[in-house]
């Protein structure tokens, strides 16, 4: 067999290879521990180039050949580079950031509209804080969310109630006597936390898609012959999460102005 | 003279020089260094070992590694000795020797030992 040494081709991302689409648990499992663990993308694409490579020579499945997905994940990350990217831990900081603004935001438009001024008591900061630490804590969780999938709904509904018990508890203590007027007229407070939701969202669109170029699940394989769109909608499909509490901030303030 | 699968504990603890050995003779990949170990008797190393092993190596800069493309098969990840790694090879191999050496000695003498004690009990009997 005649090799060329150093061949450099376009880079294919690893889903577009027929292999991993054949494996596509496995690989799915293995990209995902190192995603968690903010290996860099073209790192995890040689990972799971080694693993194509041998598994083609030998013509046994990567179960049979490497084992667990997440222990392997685990144990070739242990004895390689510690080179690491920000990404998930980055972008939970900043969504959790966004979800506060929103809230806060959103409570300022309705006090604008009915012009009082905003009160929050210690039981509603209280509340916001579980709701910010429930938003921190998810890229703790995803790794056995995604390992055992039934765990997913019981998650989401515990999530569901935190944010409702966060709500109701708000709310319900809202009327209290010990409620602190914060000293901001609520017009600047919503037309302020708007700003920063669109700041942080522009930041959080950066973290998905600024590097994406660099930090692609690439093979380094020789490509197959198909057409590489996966790039090309990478910056799309980052546009819609990080557009979503904009949006909903925005609706939010035009429906208690048009309600209110 | 008695032979067959080595303990894999055994094997763990001088895989690497085994597999440092194998990538003197030249460039290779883990597929290949996997066939030259099983020739030599070593097992089915499966790739769940090797290449844990090999990123080691690559950390630690004892090899340099390039992919390439053929022929057949989507491409190889081939892995060239440094002279760091060399150094450790050479190193490797005199640890080994003598530590084999150590062992085979106290073997030895343990097994002369054994056997002048079980022909005792049985000529005392």
């Amino acid at each position: 067999m005649s090799e060329s040494p150093g061949v450099q081709a376009a880079p294919q991302e690893v889903w577009e290879r027929p292999f991993v689409r054949a494996h596509q648990a496995w690989c799915s499992a293995f990209v995902l521990e190192l995603r968690l663990r903010d290996v860099p993308g073209p790192v995890i694409g040689e990972r799971l180039g080694e693993v194509e490579g041998h598994c083609t020579e030998t013509g046994e499945p990567p179960s049979a050949a490497f084992g667990d997905p997440i222990d392997y994940a685990r144990e070739i990350d242990a004895e390689s580079s510690p080179e690491r990217v920000s990404g998930v831990w980055t972008i939970a900081a900043l969504g959790a950031g966004q979800v506060l603004a929103m809230l806060v935001g959103t409570d300022a438009i309705r006090n604008w509209v009915s012009g009082e001024p905003l009160t929050y008591n210690l039981v509603q900061l209280g509340c916001l804080a579980v709701v910010a630490a429930a938003l921190l804590c998810l890229p703790r969780v995803l790794r056995p969310l995604f390992a055992r999938p039934w765990v997913l709904g019981t998650a989401l509904f515990a999530l569901f109630a935190v944010v409702t018990a966060a709500g109701v508890g708000a709310a319900a203590a809202s009327g209290t006597s010990s409620a602190i007027v914060v000293p901001v007229p609520p017009a600047v407070i919503a037309i302020g936390l708007f700003v920063v939701v669109l700041a942080l969202s522009w930041l959080e669109y950066r973290e998905l898609t600024g590097d994406s170029a660099d930090d692609l699940v690439t093979s380094p394989l020789a490509p197959e012959p198909r057409a590489n769109t996966a790039a090309q909608r990478s910056g799309w499909s980052a546009l819609v999460p990080v557009l979503m509490i904009p949006t909903y901030y925005l609706a939010m303030g035009i429906v208690s102005w048009v309600f209110g | 003279m008695p032979t067959g699968p080595q303990p894999s504990e055994w094997l763990r603890g001088v895989l690497e020089l085994c597999v440092l050995r194998v990538m003197a003779d030249g460039p290779t990949y883990g597929y290949a260094i996997a066939g030259r170990l099983a020739d030599a008797g070593f097992g089915d190393i499966k790739g769940g070992t090797l290449y844990p092993l090999l990123a080691r190596l690559e950390k630690n800069e004892l090899v340099v590694v390039d992919w390439r493309t053929g022929d057949t098969g989507p491409g190889r990840k081939y892995f060239t000795l440094t002279d760091a790694g060399r150094a450790e090879l050479e190193h490797g191999i005199t640890r080994w020797e003598a530590f084999s050496a150590r062992v085979g000695v106290h073997l030895a003498a343990g097994g002369d030992a054994f056997v002048h004690s079980t022909h005792s009990s049985r000529s005392s009997a």
